[in-house]
């Protein structure tokens, strides 16, 4: 569903990610971990299209109609209308913009490229607060400017929540237990594992061992020099969790 | 350059034929004889190349009589190609007459060149008493038909409320002509003790149409203005607004915006006259610009000799969506005077590049993330209109341009 080959990007002119390779099959569960610097954040930019990244090699395939397409030929847009999610480390603000209006053109825009109809602001609505409801978040996140005044946790909580209205199939999640007390990260975790299912497929970037204990993954990768060095099941965070990265690097 | 009278004798002339000039207009004439057009030495024309605009003999527009669907949400008072061609008000509140031009309706009329050429057509002014509060608001319609590119429409208006009356005017234009022309209208206000207008203004001219609004209005003792500039249309669209606080207590909230596409150009000239202690202003007008597009905010603050206790506030925010669009700011406070408060201030910016990345990696195209952000921006003086459907009226006024890059654009 999701492959990408001998991958090298980079920012400015340095090559941060250094041939990487990946595949990732639907229902499972990813983790990148790696030291800071390690280029994690950089492949999470890479695969959403952010215009600062170059990419010098390779390529990023997703299964698109039945058919492996290298989606770096995708404007970022493209790309996430045919299922790619990036929920950023730090959600952008957008004063002035409705929350329920940027999720319904979000939605929409989405169902425009599927060809199914799009849905009017009432029966978007109703949809929206089921999500809300089922991700047990509440519902005044709608009637707020995106991401303006939201505090760590309300942010990273907006991201699930537009994960849960565009149903992606690819989601990317970077250090989303960043900057979260336990609460809130238990709360972030509770909703992405609701959003699991046969047909999606999760990377979580992440620093630490503790978001996996929340969200098992069925495989871990470890990141450094902008490739992967180490790959294992979820007893591989717990070795870097007790031994550290030096261990596995050197 | 060529002097202002040469583009303009053909119309007086044809003007006195029906109607002989009373002195008051021969003395305007007198003063306009040997002006040539203001260059970029004068202070309001700085930016703005007025004789570019206007050097041609302009011809009279002609008048026409057709029936119009009136929207009963409002009383409607209409001009075609700036005559006034029917009323529709059925109250006893407001009543309208035809007056010879003369000079003392305001307290301190303007002496800026183009309000001097509207009086010098000589033309009647539209006269709209307000006798007590009108809960329905006052919808001045402004339609113009098959205009020549040379063709004049000077429009005049003079509102007066008397004491404690209050009412809602909105002003809109629907232009049907596209063909051009020079429309220079007057409107004229004076508020008296404890009245209050809200004042709404459409500036939607054809694109290839110069349009020129004065905007010249007297509050008196706690009487309130409030007024809301749209300036949207026409290929030069200047606003130009003289607001006087004259006695304690009066009050003026002025908010504005402009979207400039293409090659246009729009300017807003604002000049608000504390002449009194304890007065209270408020400015606050955005702009969007696109293209290679201009516009101009020239906000002047004066506060008089003995006005203390003066609050006097100025905020001009712009977008700039493109690398050769240009926008020249200029705040300017004249102080005489310690015991105020004055503010203002200035930003110009462009579009966020992280917001719009956020956007589209949430599958939104570029070109709709571009216009959610301009209408977020633009929303913050949109939902300040307080009467639901002119805001609905402006709100598609905007989208309109916002959405195709300017009115008659090629596709």
């Amino acid at each position: 569903m999701f492959e990408i080959k001998n991958l090298h990007a980079g920012i400015d002119g340095k090559e941060v990610i250094k041939g990487l390779n990946l595949t990732v099959n639907p229902g499972e569960v990813h983790a990148i971990m790696g030291p800071n610097g390690s280029g994690k954040s950089t492949f999470s930019k890479v695969v959403a299209g952010h215009a600062d990244y170059e990419v010098s090699e390779g390529q990023v395939l997703l299964d698109i109609h039945f058919k492996m397409k290298d989606i770096l030929l995708l404007a970022p847009d493209e790309r996430a209308r045919n299922g790619v999610f990036l929920a950023f480390q730090y959600p952008t603000e957008v004063p002035g913009v409705n929350n329920l209006e940027f999720l319904r053109a979000s939605f929409n825009a989405t169902m425009r490229e599927q060809g199914i109809q799009e849905m009017d602001a009432t029966s978007f609505e109703a949809f929206v607060l089921k999500k809300i409801e089922f991700l047990g978040m509440k519902p005044d996140f709608l009637a707020r400017q995106v991401n303006v005044d939201f505090s760590g946790g309300e942010k990273k909580r907006n991201e699930v929540l537009q994960m849960a209205v565009l149903s992606p199939r690819l989601c990317i999640l970077d250090e989303i237990d960043s900057g979260l007390d336990v609460d809130s990260l238990k709360a972030v975790a509770d909703g992405v594992n609701r959003l699991r299912s046969k047909e999606n497929a999760f990377i979580l970037i992440t620093h630490y061992q503790r978001l996996l204990d929340y969200i098992v993954p069925d495989k871990v990768h470890i990141f450094n020099d902008g490739r992967i060095i180490k790959s294992g099941g979820k007893e591989l965070a717990k070795e870097v969790e007790t031994l550290g990265y030096d261990h596995l690097i050197h | 350059m060529g002097q202002i009278v040469e583009s303009f004798e053909k119309v007086w002339a044809e003007a006195d034929q029906s109607h002989p000039p009373k002195n008051f207009v021969r003395l305007i004439r007198k003063e306009l004889e040997f002006l040539p057009w203001p260059d970029r030495g004068h202070e309001d024309f700085k930016y703005t190349n007025l004789s570019k605009y206007l050097n041609s003999p302009f011809i009279s527009s002609k008048k026409e009589l057709f029936q119009i669907e009136n929207d009963n949400a409002y009383h409607t008072i209409t001009f075609i190609n700036g005559y006034l061609t029917s009323k529709n008000v059925d109250t006893k509140s407001i009543q309208i007459s035809e007056l010879e031009p003369e000079s003392h309706f305001l307290e301190r009329p303007s002496t800026q060149i183009l309000s001097l050429l509207n009086w010098a057509q000589g033309s009647k002014t539209v006269h709209i008493q307000v006798l007590s509060t009108c809960t329905k608001p006052l919808f001045i319609q402004y339609i113009n038909v098959g205009s020549d590119s040379q063709s004049l429409i000077q429009p005049r208006i003079a509102v007066a409320l008397s004491p404690h009356a209050k009412i809602t005017i909105l002003e809109d234009t629907l232009d049907m002509g596209g063909s051009g022309g020079f429309v220079n209208k007057l409107f004229m206000a004076t508020l008296a003790e404890g009245s209050e207008l809200n004042h709404y203004r459409i500036q939607n001219e054809g694109h290839k149409s110069t349009s020129n609004g004065s905007n010249q209005v007297e509050v008196h003792r706690d009487a309130i203005y409030k007024t809301w500039h749209f300036n949207l249309g026409a290929l030069l669209g200047r606003e130009a607004s003289q607001i006087r606080l004259l006695e304690e207590g009066a009050r003026a909230q002025l908010k504005g915006l402009y979207l400039s596409t293409e090659n246009r150009q729009l300017d807003q000239h604002i000049e608000v006259f504390h002449d009194s202690k304890n007065t209270y202003s408020k400015q606050h007008f955005k702009g969007i610009l696109r293209g290679k597009s201009k516009a101009v905010f020239n906000g002047r603050i004066y506060v008089a000799k003995g006005a203390s206790g003066v609050d006097a506030r100025q905020l001009n925010n712009n977008l700039l969506l493109s690398s050769e669009a240009e926008i020249d700011t200029k705040p300017e406070l004249i102080i005489e005077n310690s015991d105020v408060k004055c503010s203002h201030g200035a930003t110009v910016g462009q579009l966020n590049p992280d917001q719009i990345f956020y956007l589209m990696a949430r599958g939104i195209p570029a070109p709709q993330a571009e216009e959610i952000i301009c209408r977020a921006f633009a929303e913050e003086i949109l939902f300040s209109i307080e009467n639901l459907d002119i805001r609905k009226k402006v709100t598609r006024a905007c989208a309109h341009v916002l959405n195709q890059g300017g009115l008659y654009a090629p596709v």
